[in-house]
């Protein structure tokens, strides 16, 4: 390799890293420091004294357990609506399956606020505004598509006659489900959990619009965070929404292994 | 004899035309029956009817004198060894046995002895913990067979169980799984598009042909005396010559190779295209006319004549059908 392309990859992988991790390590900075004036890059103290600040807010903790229940919730749901209707899109042949399958894709397409104001309608009729039911609908709605399309795919690779074979054995048609296909898809259901909890950790459109000033999330409490405390509160939250997240997903990864993971992530 | 299994009118239809038609058929106990036929007769259908795994558009199919027509797969006293052997990858050879048995409410005890049983006679007892993937192809076969078998099923069905094994192998299976039969008496009801596969197993043969089945009888019924010439041609080596408006059909083996023509129906002049020593006999490819045909004789025969020469065959056995229009 000549010389002049060395120095233009390395300032290609320069500028790529520096905007990739330049911001997740100055957040980590931040979060670590005690005083820090904005023209500045470095701050001017280091310290745990904003950790205490944020751990005597009792409504940021309250923030901080929300937002787990409502992750957990809303998994759940998602699992229990999306797996049947996933295993059925797998399945079956119908008239307008593609076309259903697409409005998924379509929904995720639409500018959210515009459809989150729509749902507020209907949810202030229903009235699930403020509620936590309300909340964890909004966020299974947004994390439909992963809970469809990865267990689609999983479901198709279950051959048929492995199931039909548990059927002539003796089991019944849930039997077979549970007992033969659902643990044949279970990695891909994992990662689909996964990215429904981590994105149900993390949304704060609908939450806010729907939960406010009720229900308040992680995510949620940052909006008011960035407007009226200082910018470390904000970096320490932003750590304390990243550790479950790279926890989950370092879980995943050993229980599953690389290639399960990469092989849900259509990445061969 | 007892008749097992009693398919009374059945038809299939699919959307697209495709099925069974109007399909009757009786199976006696303990007998081997093959559905033969090529790709898209209709066999696997019937099986698959018979399993409960396509529910019937017409007719009634009954096992011991009860009417199984609308029950599910799991409701009927028959288990099919499927195309690929469809055994369940995580489980370990051991739990593919152990499912059904555990579905059957058999104490732990006894699953266990039967499932030993079981894979002692069929030679696996070493791989009860091994996972399918870890088995080769003929092991996963006998497994198949295995999880089949130790639920004592009233009728077992095999859906071209051999179709992903190598020839060696295929013939070998072929022993096994008739040495078992013979030893369980189990009704097995075996579908196959290979012809030599069904004569060397089958008690009798259902011959099938675009949906329907055009005969019955036993491989050395069917074998001497065909009742169209789609089974003629279909079953084993069999040559037609024109003759006015009728087609002759004869065995290669039919022959004898004689010295004048006697000018009649049975004799006819060749030439001969090639001789081959096959080991035991020789194979003939004769022109007559403008037929190409092969005919077999003994091994001396290749002494006798050259490529080229003229030969004179008396025809000892022969059949005759129409000419189709």
């Amino acid at each position: 390799m000549s010389r002049r392309k060395f120095i233009l990859n390395f300032s290609i992988l320069f500028i790529f890293t520096f905007f990739m991790y330049g911001p997740l390590l100055n957040t980590i900075m931040l979060a670590f420091a005690t005083q820090y004036q904005a023209p500045h890059i470095i701050p001017s103290a280091f310290g745990f004294t904003w950790w205490k600040n944020v751990f005597s807010q009792g409504d940021l903790l309250q923030a901080f357990f929300n937002s787990f229940l409502i992750a957990i919730l809303a998994t759940i749901v998602s699992m229990i609506i999306c797996l049947p209707a996933a295993y059925a899109i797998a399945r079956y042949e119908f008239k307008g399956r593609s076309w259903f399958l697409f409005s998924f894709l379509l929904s995720n397409a639409f500018p959210k606020i515009g459809l989150y104001t729509a749902i507020g309608i209907i949810f202030y009729k229903l009235q699930l505004m403020g509620t936590l039911t309300g909340v964890v609908l909004i966020n299974v709605l947004n994390t439909m598509i992963f809970m469809i399309w990865i267990p689609i795919g999983a479901f198709q690779n279950v051959y048929k006659q492995q199931e039909e074979a548990a059927r002539d054995v003796g089991a019944g048609p849930i039997r077979t489900f549970f007992k033969i296909t659902f643990p044949s898809a279970l990695p891909a259901i994992i990662v689909a959990a996964m990215y429904t909890f981590l994105g149900a950790l993390d949304e704060s459109q609908g939450t806010l619009l729907v939960g406010f000033p009720q229900i308040k999330t992680m995510a949620t409490s940052m909006y008011g965070i960035i407007l009226d405390q200082s910018p470390m509160v904000g970096a320490i939250f932003a750590i304390l929404l990243i550790v479950p997240a790279i926890l989950i997903l370092w879980i995943c990864y050993k229980f599953l292994g690389k290639k399960s993971i990469l092989q849900q992530l259509f990445v061969k | 004899m007892t008749i097992k299994l009693e398919i009374k009118n059945v038809s299939k239809k699919y959307d697209n035309g495709d099925g069974i038609q109007d399909i009757n058929l009786e199976v006696q106990a303990g007998e081997i029956l093959t559905l033969l036929g090529p790709s898209g007769c209709g066999k696997s259908t019937l099986l698959r009817s018979i399993g409960g795994f396509e529910s019937v558009t017409e007719g009634s199919i009954s096992i011991d004198n009860q009417d199984i027509t609308t029950l599910p797969p799991e409701k009927r006293p028959t288990i099919m060894v499927f195309q690929g052997y469809n055994l369940w990858e995580r489980m370990t050879v051991f739990e593919n046995l152990e499912f059904g048995l555990k579905l059957r409410k058999i104490p732990k005890d006894e699953r266990k002895n039967k499932i030993a049983d079981m894979l002692e006679m069929l030679g696996i007892s070493a791989m009860a913990q091994k996972y399918p993937q870890q088995l080769s192809g003929g092991q996963q076969q006998r497994v198949a067979i295995g999880r089949a078998l130790v639920l004592e099923p009233e009728i077992l069905l095999l859906d071209e169980p051999y179709s992903a094994l190598d020839a060696k192998i295929r013939v070998q299976m072929r022993e096994e799984l008739k040495k078992i039969q013979q030893k369980l008496k189990i009704t097995t009801i075996f579908v196959t598009h290979d012809q030599e596969e069904a004569m060397m197993l089958s008690t009798r043969i259902a011959v099938m042909k675009k949906g329907e089945i055009v005969q019955v009888g036993t491989p050395s019924e069917i074998y001497n005396s065909p009742a169209d010439i789609y089974i003629a041609s279909f079953i084993g080596q069999m040559n037609f010559l024109n003759q006015e408006n009728r087609i002759i059909a004869f065995r290669p083996e039919d022959t004898e190779f004689v010295s004048v023509n006697e000018n009649n129906s049975e004799t006819f002049d060749g030439v001969i295209q090639s001789l081959t020593q096959m080991g035991h006999y020789t194979q003939l490819f004769v022109t007559v006319a403008s037929e190409t045909i092969i005919l077999f004789g003994s091994k001396e025969v290749i002494e006798k004549y050259t490529v080229g020469s003229k030969i004179v065959f008396k025809i000892t056995k022969k059949l005759s059908f129409e000419k189709e229009k």
